[in-house]
């Protein structure tokens, strides 16, 4: 299957689509009204990447974290961050035990980072000393204490949520953590028909308990698949082409170089390729096609583009300038000679 | 599956092979411009320096298939992968990546899901600016082209260009010598001096060249006016041999008893027939007038046979001074007015005063002069002061005189009658005088002063009358205007002085304080 030189068989791919499609189903069942956002969460979720929810509070930003890991029979961990959060309160500590036999020895006590899906609730309120410790658990997807390196389960995700107001008291996460993030997806506030069916259809607020729900073994054959749609040349020249552009001195755009302070890191063309095989997974298609790029390409790169001051009064937002970027750079670079182009149907 | 490979080669040959042919074309538009400045820049260059000119045209057509050959290795060695005109494909048919990973793969287990029809996209073109840039070189080679040529010339050939010259200097002497007013030895002479001329001339120091051509012009303009005269003279004499041949033949058929008049007749007939022809007289017409002169019995058929010989004569001498006057006339020695009135009159047309004018185009002028004309016959001579052509007869001749006189000096043979100008016929001077030194400017009468503009007068009153034009002899020719006097209601006259002159020489006066 996983044999870089021979496609997945329809069959198997097949069957991992119509799986993945059922989780999105039942969590568009249980949370009404986001299946856009549901969709991209659970693309996360297949790419083992770690989400960041931006969103008032009330939005259902929990609700949707409870309800995934609940669906996907994962172990589920929830931190409320505040900023007298210590490290230890999330990645654990030693404490002293007596032993049966009477001898006293530090014994490690897991925190709440040892899980499948951590929901770090409100993760900029924490203090910046609490929150790079999350740095080693995202990235290495382990933790170290007192010299001794622990793996975290596997699969491990964090599903973080901030609140964009009440910024008082608040600890921004700086870029390097913020890097970490596969997606950073902006949770709105929900449609009328939406809210109405909400209160017609939840009583004092609570979900429908999931009917379905993925075991481990599924999931493990979703991420085998996942490693086994195959990623063309063209296109990771089109990923690697559309990141670079982001970096002010490649002169892509104007527009680039006039707002853009740091472009967005390798890490960020990791993500989009990863994330856009989740979309070719849930099309059904072996291969990640260009479109796949073009729809991961703006929550993959949002919080990894920092703009510059100038941006800020010109009221240009990442978002926008990916667009643009989207718009401006050719899916396929044949300009071999200046003057003569093809004609598709995205240019 | 090997249709569906099939079909995604020809739709990748297909794309590459539409790309290909149009990127070739506009690659080669740039070579050809490229192409165009090169050539254009060289032709300048060595059209500039001098060298052998060259054909552009060929140069200009070996560029297209050269420009056509390199742009198509270009796009060729440039456009060689299968997969990048697949990724065009498959992004221009959404199909997901399938296309590109079948073909990086080899694996055709999806090819079930290829499109159904795979379509090739369309090749946009942008040809604006090589255009642009290919009708600037062209508009380049057509400058370089064009542009003339000053410096190569200079530097390799230091002779002055004087084709144009040389051809119509050598075009009069061979007129001069056919109309045979120039030997032979004489007319070989003048062209070897012509060949040298332009041997000797000299790019850096053109005057001494254009000086010498001049005076070599002169002197065959003053050689065909002089023919030209003599020939006029030759047709008056022959109208005089005319009158006297009519008197002859008018004297024979009378049949009176007395021949002395026809024997006299005869006699001075043979004598100026002589003398016009320098003793060439036909044979059978000197015999008629020999025996005409004798008398006796058959002399009267001797005169008509004599009169009918002179008539035959006359009409050859005019056919001959016809054709000699037509060369002049191509050669442009003689002017073609008068080259008219000479064919319809069979004279030398009298200058006029028209000849005068400025601008006047005619070469061959009457200018008041003093040159001694031959009497004709007579062998008088007398003074031919404003020897006025047909209507200038001279003092002391007893035959009607006409002459032409020719602009220029006195200086010519006073045999022929002729006033000439310049050298005459001595040999041609190559330094570096005038030929303009010894000329005399035709002298003008100037108007009377009263007749002067009267813009060119000076104010000196205001009257309220016309001004008067005196006419008295004390003032001689030259009117002067006064001034009526003023009546007492009418303005003052005089020199009218500045109404502030008190005030300004009050100021000029005053005293410091």
């Amino acid at each position: 299957m996983n044999d870089p030189k021979k496609l997945i068989a329809p069959h198997d791919l097949e069957q991992a689509s119509r799986q993945a499609h059922q989780v999105l189903a039942e969590l568009d069942r249980i949370l009404i009204g986001r299946p856009a956002l549901h969709r991209l969460v659970f693309i996360g979720i297949l790419s083992k990447g770690h989400i960041l929810l931006e969103g008032l509070p009330g939005v259902g930003k929990t609700a949707l974290i409870k309800t995934l890991g609940q669906l996907l029979s994962l172990q589920f961990s929830r931190v409320q961050f505040t900023p007298d959060l210590m490290p230890g309160d999330i990645l654990g500590a030693h404490i002293l035990q007596q032993n049966s036999t009477g001898q006293r020895e530090m014994v490690f006590q897991p925190g709440p980072v040892f899980t499948n899906i951590l929901l770090a609730d409100e993760i900029n309120r924490a203090s910046p000393k609490t929150q790079s410790a999350m740095l080693e658990a995202m990235q290495e997807k382990s933790v170290t204490l007192l010299g001794t390196t622990r793996r975290l389960p596997d699969p491990f995700f964090v599903l973080a949520s901030q609140n964009p107001i009440e910024l008082e008291g608040t600890y921004p996460l700086p870029e390097a953590q913020l890097d970490r993030f596969l997606f950073k997806l902006e949770v709105g506030a929900a449609s009328s028909e939406t809210l109405r069916e909400i209160i017609t259809s939840r009583r004092h607020g609570e979900p429908p308990v999931p009917e379905f729900s993925l075991g481990a073994a599924d999931l493990a054959s979703l991420f085998a698949v996942m490693n086994a749609i195959y990623l063309p040349g063209a296109v990771a020249d089109y990923i690697a082409r559309l990141v670079h552009a982001t970096d002010p001195a490649s002169g892509s755009l104007p527009q680039i170089g006039e707002f853009v302070h740091y472009g967005a890191s390798p890490r960020a063309a990791i993500a989009v390729a990863e994330a856009a095989r989740g979309v070719a997974l849930l099309a059904g298609r072996p291969s990640v096609g260009f479109a796949d790029v073009r729809e991961v390409f703006v929550p993959a790169l949002n919080h990894r583009v920092l703009l510059n001051y100038k941006a800020r009064f010109a009221g240009m937002t990442s978002g926008n300038l990916l667009n643009i970027l989207l718009k401006s750079i050719r899916e396929t670079d044949l300009e071999f000679t200046d003057g003569v182009r093809t004609v598709t149907e995205n240019s | 599956m090997h249709s569906g490979r099939d079909n995604l080669e020809r739709a990748a040959q297909a794309l590459r092979w539409r790309y290909g042919t149009w990127a070739a074309i506009l690659a080669s538009l740039w070579l050809m411009t490229a192409w165009n400045f090169l050539t254009g820049l060289v032709f300048l260059i060595c059209r500039q320096a001098g060298l052998a000119e060259l054909e552009y045209a060929g140069f200009a057509l070996a560029g297209l298939p050269i420009s056509l050959l390199v742009a198509a290795l270009l796009v060729r060695r440039r456009i060689s992968g299968t997969g990048d005109w697949l990724a065009v494909i498959d992004s221009h048919n959404r199909g997901g990546g399938l296309l590109l990973a079948t073909h990086e793969t080899g694996d055709f287990a999806w090819s079930g899901s290829f499109p159904s029809h795979i379509r090739v996209p369309e090749i946009k073109i942008l040809a604006g600016r090589p255009l642009f840039s290919l009708v600037l070189s062209i508009i380049f080679v057509i400058l370089c082209l064009k542009i003339p040529v000053i410096t190569g010339q200079l530097a390799l050939n230091p002779h002055l260009d004087l084709n144009e010259a040389q051809q119509k200097l050598e075009e009069q002497i061979t007129a001069l010598a056919e109309a045979g007013m120039l030997a032979p030895d004489e007319a070989k002479e003048l062209q070897q001096g012509l060949e040298r001329i332009i041997e000797g001339s000299d790019r850096k120091d053109p005057a001494s060249t254009f000086e010498a051509i001049d005076q070599l012009e002169d002197r065959l303009k003053k050689r065909a006016a002089a023919g030209v005269h003599e020939m006029a003279t030759e047709i008056d004499a022959m109208s005089r041999l005319q009158s006297l041949a009519d008197q002859l033949a008018d004297s024979a058929r009378s049949g009176s008893g007395d021949a002395l008049p026809t024997q006299a007749l005869a006699r001075q007939i043979a004598s100026t027939l002589e003398k016009s022809t320098a003793g060439k007289v036909p044979e059978n017409m000197q015999r008629a007038l020999d025996q005409t002169a004798a008398g006796g019995p058959g002399s009267r058929e001797a005169a008509a046979q004599a009169e009918k010989e002179l008539r035959e004569h006359f009409r050859k001498e005019a056919e001959k001074a016809a054709f000699r006057a037509e060369r002049l006339a191509n050669a442009r020695l003689i002017d073609q007015k008068t080259f008219e009135e000479l064919a319809k009159a069979g004279k030398i047309r009298p200058a006029d005063e028209s000849d005068f004018e400025p601008g006047a185009d005619t070469e061959l002028l009457r200018v008041p002069s003093t040159g001694s004309c031959n009497q004709g016959g007579s062998g008088k001579e007398g003074s031919g002061q404003g020897a006025s052509g047909q209507q200038g007869s001279g003092q002391g001749s007893d035959a009607q005189q006409n002459g032409t006189a020719l602009s220029g000096n006195d200086e010519g043979t006073g045999a022929s009658g002729q006033a000439g100008r310049g050298g005459g016929t001595g040999p041609v001077n190559f330094d570096r005088r005038s030929s303009e030194h010894n000329v005399k400017f035709i002298d003008e009468a100037l108007p009377p002063p009263n007749a002067s503009a009267l813009e060119q007068s000076v104010s000196i009153g205001v009257s309220i009358s016309a001004p008067q034009t005196e006419t008295s002899v004390s003032h001689g020719n030259s009117a002067s205007t006064v001034w009526q006097k003023p009546a007492d209601s009418s303005g003052e006259s005089g020199i009218i002085l500045p109404k502030h002159r008190s005030a300004v020489k009050k100021y000029f006066n005053h005293e410091a304080p």
